[in-house]
């Protein structure tokens, strides 16, 4: 009885707690699919504002690679090319093995004769996987390693050649990986230049004197920020912009 | 390194000279003057004003500016003018006054010179011969080929002399050299017919607006640069040449992009009037697998020389090869008025009759139309291979070549979300990852101390017999309790039995069931008689209902509970 009494006493609070995030999960999951489907109908109808609206809000809620290849097919009908190389880059970051946001991007630097970002060849490597893939697998084959090294020890197993070699596997995966998450932070760096006749200055101050003149798509690495600039490095060489000018791939 | 040093150096030690010169030093009112400054210094050093400081009834505008370098001995020194023109509306004398200008850093003087503004000038001067620019068109679209030509005229007595270094200043187009050629020539003016120095080039747009164009050039007397053309009769004075800067007024070309409604299949690029000749196979009868080039010349008006082969079409029975470019030079192309396409043909049925047309047009600016100049097919007869080919190791020719890749386009709408993420930001560069990480730690760290604790357990097992006693006896006190509650005499009699049984176990070490009071009562203190006679009560009283069934314990032994409560935790407290 009095354990029921007990159970009575809490059933209703995790119930309701259950129940509480049931419908948040199931209520965010919704409005993500929902919001989705809406853009949808929206760029179908040929509201591309809506839909670009729509599906930039959706991308903020749950970045997904097919939102954001569609966000930057609507902003490109709308004639925003820097947003929309920005979307398509973001796809391939969720997503690196997207055949679309590849080719889009194709389409998008071949139509406006803008430059692809120049990877180093740690940052071409971290494409191989997932960006989050990486993190996972250096923090299973480290841990394994570590496992079969000081496990045997620990619980006074038997040493086994196969623990050895299991160890050094997890060792070799885990230094390999190394350079590919050094690249993803790297790539984190990267920035699209959002306004046409982008300025780029001398200086990060408003008067400062305009080098030359960026196009909107342009790819850019942010090196560090003052204030409302940022000092980007580009193909064209290194100045400061306005923060609001530059859209991070990985907005930090 | 070699071929460098036998270059003649530039002078560039001596002191600079700067020299400012009116030309004409005398005109009327409303006349054009060229104010002409002149450095010994390269261009490039010559840090040349903006703004002149000049008379208000001078109207100034910049004009041209270049570079000559001329042979001074061992050596090549550089001379650079800058011209202005110079309009002047009021009669009188005006004065530039002499003003400072940098050069390779210095400042240099540059020397004050006057214009004379007269009605009826007393000594008449003779009127400097002008140079003209003209065009071909005016009004074109971009990629149009225009021609333009740079005029001389010699003076009144018919003494000419060539123009040097000659190029169309502007922006929005490149001047094409190769088709430049130069003239002598006799031209019609008001003093009658008079020699003129004529140079021809051709400049194509590659912007749309509307282009300020100029040309300029130096006076280089009898120098010749290239072969020249002379027709007529014209004098050319011997002697040094003054190398003087001429440049024209600018003139306005207007230019448009090509209109793209209207494109037809074989667009390339083409601009202008174009017709085609018959075209030619290498031979009419062929086998299957055989290669045939099909050639045909085109010919026009336009640009000729650039004119791009036509894409090679996809027909069955037919691999067509891209069309290669006329292997000949610009200047021989324009020279014999036509260009050749040239295909390599290869036929993969022996039903093929004819070789397949080509789509071929371009765009005529004059009816700003695109107009199709398709290339015909011709009859062909085509034989069975004499030996087996393998029809496949023919590269797709109208396709992509092998390892290109395929035009970009955009692609479709994605009709679902796709792969998702929680946050654009990678995991390791989360604030939890590092926490994640010690995870595994602590898991390492807990198996360490679960088998170091399990090892201890095993060497030492009284622990947990004890330990189980307590939880024993602690159930068992539960059920005791809730028996005294109620008033259940047996039952609490036996629950109390029950617990000190499993509560002294350990002790011995024995099976709690076959201990008896006797076992019990060692272990409570030797003082506590009321205890110890509580204690024997109840195992008598619970021995009493098991060996005699008609018996049940007396009510009175709730009344030991207090007694029993204090033995049971002094044995709990034993089993600590």
């Amino acid at each position: 009885m009095k354990a029921c009494s007990h159970i009575s006493q809490r059933d209703p609070f995790v119930v309701a707690l259950q129940a509480a995030m049931l419908l948040l999960v199931a209520q965010i999951g919704f409005s993500a699919g929902g919001d989705f489907h809406a853009g949808l109908n929206a760029y179908r109808s040929g509201d591309c504002p809506r839909a670009a609206e729509v599906w930039s809000k959706h991308s903020q809620l749950q970045p997904a690679s097919g939102t954001f290849i569609n966000l930057g097919l609507a902003e490109w009908h709308l004639g925003r090319r820097g947003p929309a190389v920005l979307a398509w880059e973001r796809a391939l970051w969720v997503d690196p093995f997207n055949a679309d946001a590849r080719e889009n991007l194709r389409f998008a630097r071949k139509a406006a004769q803008l430059e692809a970002p120049t990877l180093t060849w740690f940052e071409a490597a971290s494409l191989w996987l997932p960006i989050n893939a990486w993190a996972l697998v250096a923090g299973i084959s480290l841990w394994a390693a570590v496992a079969f090294v000081t496990l045997p020890r620990i619980l006074r197993w038997r040493r086994a050649n196969w623990q050895q070699a299991l160890a050094a596997a997890g060792f070799a995966i885990f230094l390999l990986c190394l350079p590919s998450l050094y690249g993803i932070n790297t790539r984190s760096r990267l920035g699209i230049v959002l306004e046409k006749e982008t300025e780029l200055r001398l200086t990060p101050t408003r008067s400062a004197q305009t080098m030359m003149l960026l196009p909107a798509g342009q790819p850019a690495r942010w090196e560090r920020a003052r204030g409302e600039y940022l000092l980007i490095r580009t193909g064209y060489g290194q100045g400061w912009i306005e923060r609001s000018q530059l859209g991070l791939v990985c907005p930090k | 390194m070699q071929l460098l040093q036998s270059q003649p150096q530039v002078d560039t030690a001596s002191p600079v000279v700067a020299a400012a010169t009116f030309d004409p030093p005398v005109v009327r009112p409303g006349g054009t003057s060229t104010y002409r400054v002149t450095f010994n210094a390269m261009m490039d050093s010559v840090q040349w004003p903006e703004d002149l400081v000049a008379p208000k009834q001078l109207e100034l505008q910049p004009g041209g500016r270049g570079q000559l370098l001329l042979p001074a001995g061992a050596s090549l020194q550089p001379r650079t003018t800058f011209n202005t023109r110079v309009k002047a509306t009021n009669t009188g004398a005006f004065t530039i006054p002499r003003y400072l200008v940098y050069v390779y850093g210095k400042p240099v003087t540059v020397p004050a010179a006057d214009l004379q503004v007269v009605e009826d000038p007393a000594v008449a001067v003779p009127a400097t011969p002008e140079v003209r620019l003209s065009l071909g068109a005016t009004n074109v679209f971009v990629g149009q080929p225009v021609s333009a030509r740079v005029v001389l005229e010699g003076n009144v007595n018919g003494v000419l002399q060539a123009l040097a270094q000659i190029k169309l200043v502007g922006e929005g187009f490149v001047t094409d050299t190769t088709f430049a050629r130069q003239t002598i020539q006799p031209m019609d003016a008001a003093s009658g017919s008079l020699p003129a120095f004529v140079y021809e080039t051709s400049l194509t747009p590659v912007t749309a607006g509307l282009l300020p164009i100029t040309a300029q050039g130096f006076t280089a007397g009898n120098q010749f640069v290239g072969p020249i053309t002379i027709t007529g009769r014209a004098t050319i004075l011997g002697g040094t040449p003054l190398y003087e800067l001429r440049d024209t007024l600018p003139v306005m070309l207007k230019v448009r992009t090509i209109p793209q409604d209207g494109r037809l299949p074989g667009y390339h690029g083409g601009i202008g009037q174009f017709r085609a000749d018959s075209p030619a196979l290498s031979t009419n009868s062929v086998q299957v697998g055989e290669p045939v080039t099909f050639s045909v010349n085109v010919m026009g008006s336009g640009n000729l020389a650039r004119l791009i082969p036509p894409a090679p079409p996809k027909v069955e029975g037919w691999k067509v090869y891209a069309g290669k470019p006329d292997p000949g030079p610009a200047q021989l192309i324009e020279a014999r008025g036509f260009i050749t396409f040239r295909f390599t043909l290869v036929p993969t049925s022996e039903k093929t009759k004819a070789t397949p047309a080509i789509p071929f047009s371009y765009f005529d600016p004059a009816s700003e139309r695109y107009v199709a100049l398709d290339l015909p097919s011709l009859p062909i007869a085509v034989k069975p291979s004499a030996v087996p080919i393998n029809l496949d190791d023919f590269a797709d020719a109208a396709g992509p070549a092998v390892g290109a890749r395929a035009e970009p386009k955009l692609s479709a709408l994605a009709p679902g979300r796709g792969k998702t993420m929680a946050s654009l930001q990678p995991w390791q560069q989360h604030p939890w990852f590092p926490l994640v990480q010690l995870a595994p730690v602590v898991l390492f760290a807990g198996l360490w101390g679960w088998d170091r604790r399990r090892r201890f357990l095993a060497a030492n097992p009284e622990i947990v017999l004890r330990r189980r006693a307590r939880r024993a006896l602690q159930r068992e006190w539960t059920a005791v309790r809730r028996a005294a509650s109620v008033g259940d005499t047996p039952r609490f009699a036996a629950g109390v039995v029950s617990a000190f049984r499993v509560a002294c176990a350990p002790h011995y070490p024995a099976e709690p069931r076959a201990l008896v009071s006797t076992d019990v009562l060692p272990l409570l203190p030797e003082s506590e008689s009321a205890m110890h006679t509580a204690v024997r009560a109840v195992f008598a009283a619970t021995n009493a209902e098991r060996f005699a069934a008609s018996q049940t314990p007396p009510a009175d032994l709730l009344a030991l509970r207090h007694e029993l409560e204090r033995a049971r935790t002094l044995l709990e407290e034993k089993l600590r």
